[in-house]
């Protein structure tokens, strides 16, 4: 083995590559690397608090939607109530409408009933006076008298 | 080997040459008429010789790396990174974290050095997975020599020059020692040399365990790299004896397809030592610059 200068010139040359790797290669890639780091790491944190918030946000939302979904159940609720009082008011209204009409009708009846039995009682009583006129002016037999009586009971049936 | 078949003379690759032209180094120093050179395989090395190989394929890997890491991190972003700068913060972050795990105390200084050492000694190891004859056939044709013959030889793995693994290992020591004054003092360290692990009794003993584990660290920490990458290194040599000459070569002669398979075979296995040993090289500075820092 032939330990020569050669070590001499190798630890030199050794001594200045650690001392240049350390002077100037080192620093910058470590902080580099440290910089990254830290980022990295706040780039996780502000993930995981955009993760939570959104998490927030989605059950602030279902709730919202549960709440909105109740009002629409009791608005509904309360406007097939409301509809159903409108229909039975409706109904009652014009039930009384009806009766009303179906009384009007009828007095209107009554009134035209009385007129016609009115009339019907005038006309007796004219045709009462005619036969009467006759009977004076005649000498009466209980055939003739018969006559009459059956005639005037055929006008009025 | 010895009759010289075809038009292409393959007699002169003599194992033993063959493997001791790619074991030997582009020795640069001082040879023995006084003048400064090229050193041959047999002339004297002093110790004033330089290995131009490892010096220069070090240097130009750690530029490569320094530079590749210096790019990235100039531009660095924090926003979404792009390829190569996810692949340098992945490094980065592997090393940051085993320094972590290890080095409790604070230093600014110990993780760009496990980085160093990481990124350095993986580029090292992985010129091993070239071909063994790729680079130094470049370099035969880029110098104008016939390969093998008179080519200078030229090894391209770095950590199979002890030189370049006991410099290493060498700074660490060094390091530590810069570590234990730094962080615990000389009164302090020498309390720890002196009365641990035995107590005041056993001074002596102490010290000489101490000194022997000082020793062995520095020890170990370089011929562990060493051995494991120049094993590697020499199987994939005698594998490249496998191949056949061209020569020889006719159709049904399944020699061909040995040296591919052995290669690849070894090459994936040896993927996962130019890891690990860089891996282990870095984490045990890291730990014994962690103990030097650190009070029992």
């Amino acid at each position: 083995m032939n330990i020569n200068a050669t070590l001499i010139v190798e630890m030199l040359t050794f001594l200045l590559f650690v001392w240049f790797v350390m002077a100037v290669v080192w620093p910058p890639v470590i902080r580099a690397l440290e910089k990254r780091r830290a980022q990295i790491a706040e780039g996780i944190a502000s993930a995981e608090n955009g993760r939570r918030a959104l998490e927030d946000a989605q059950k602030e939302g279902e709730k919202l939607l549960a709440e909105a979904r109740d009002k629409a159940a009791a608005i509904l609720k309360q406007a097939e109530e409301r509809a159903q009082v409108v229909v039975e008011q409706a109904v009652a209204k014009s039930k009384v409408e009806a009766e009303a009409l179906i009384a009007d009708a009828r007095r209107e009846l009554d009134v035209q009933l009385k007129a016609a039995k009115r009339d019907l009682y005038t006309e007796i009583a004219g045709l009462a006076l005619k036969a009467a006129g006759q009977v004076v002016m005649e000498d009466l037999n209980d055939e003739k008298h018969h006559k009459i009586v059956s005639t005037l009971v055929k006008t009025w049936s | 080997m010895s009759e010289a078949a075809g038009p292409i003379d393959t007699s002169h690759l003599d194992p033993n040459l063959y493997i001791g032209h790619h074991l030997e180094n582009l020795a640069y120093g001082q040879l023995p008429n006084g003048s400064w050179g090229f050193l041959g395989p047999d002339a004297p090395h002093g110790f004033w010789t330089f290995h131009l190989d490892t010096i220069g394929f070090s240097l130009g890997l750690g530029l490569l790396f320094i530079l590749i890491f210096w790019l990235v991190g100039r531009k660095a972003t924090t926003g979404v990174p792009g390829k190569l700068q996810n692949a340098v913060e992945w490094v980065f972050e592997f090393i940051d974290n085993q320094v972590h795990d290890s080095f409790h105390a604070k230093s600014k200084f110990v993780a760009p050095l496990a980085l160093t050492i990481f990124c350095w000694i993986f580029l090292f190891n992985l010129m091993d997975l070239l071909p063994v004859d790729l680079v130094p056939w470049i370099a035969s044709l880029v110098s104008g020599t016939p390969y093998m013959d008179h080519s200078p030889a030229l090894r391209i793995v770095p950590s199979t020059d002890l030189n370049a693994t006991i410099a290493l290992a060498l700074t660490v020591f060094f390091l530590v020692y810069i570590f234990n004054f730094l962080y615990k003092g000389p009164a302090k360290f020498a309390k720890e040399v002196f009365f641990h692990p035995f107590g005041k009794w056993m001074l002596p003993f102490n010290l000489l365990f101490r000194i022997i584990e000082d020793v062995s660290k520095p020890i170990s920490l370089s011929l562990r790299l060493f051995g494991n990458m120049y094993a590697g290194e020499l199987l994939f040599i005698l594998m490249a004896l496998t191949i056949p000459p061209l020569a020889s070569l006719n159709w049904g002669n399944l020699s061909v397809i040995v040296y591919p398979i052995l290669n690849m075979a070894w090459s994936i296995f040896h993927i996962l030592i130019v890891i690990l040993q860089a891996f282990i090289f870095m984490t045990l500075t890291t730990v014994y610059l962690a103990l030097a820092s650190e009070e029992h």
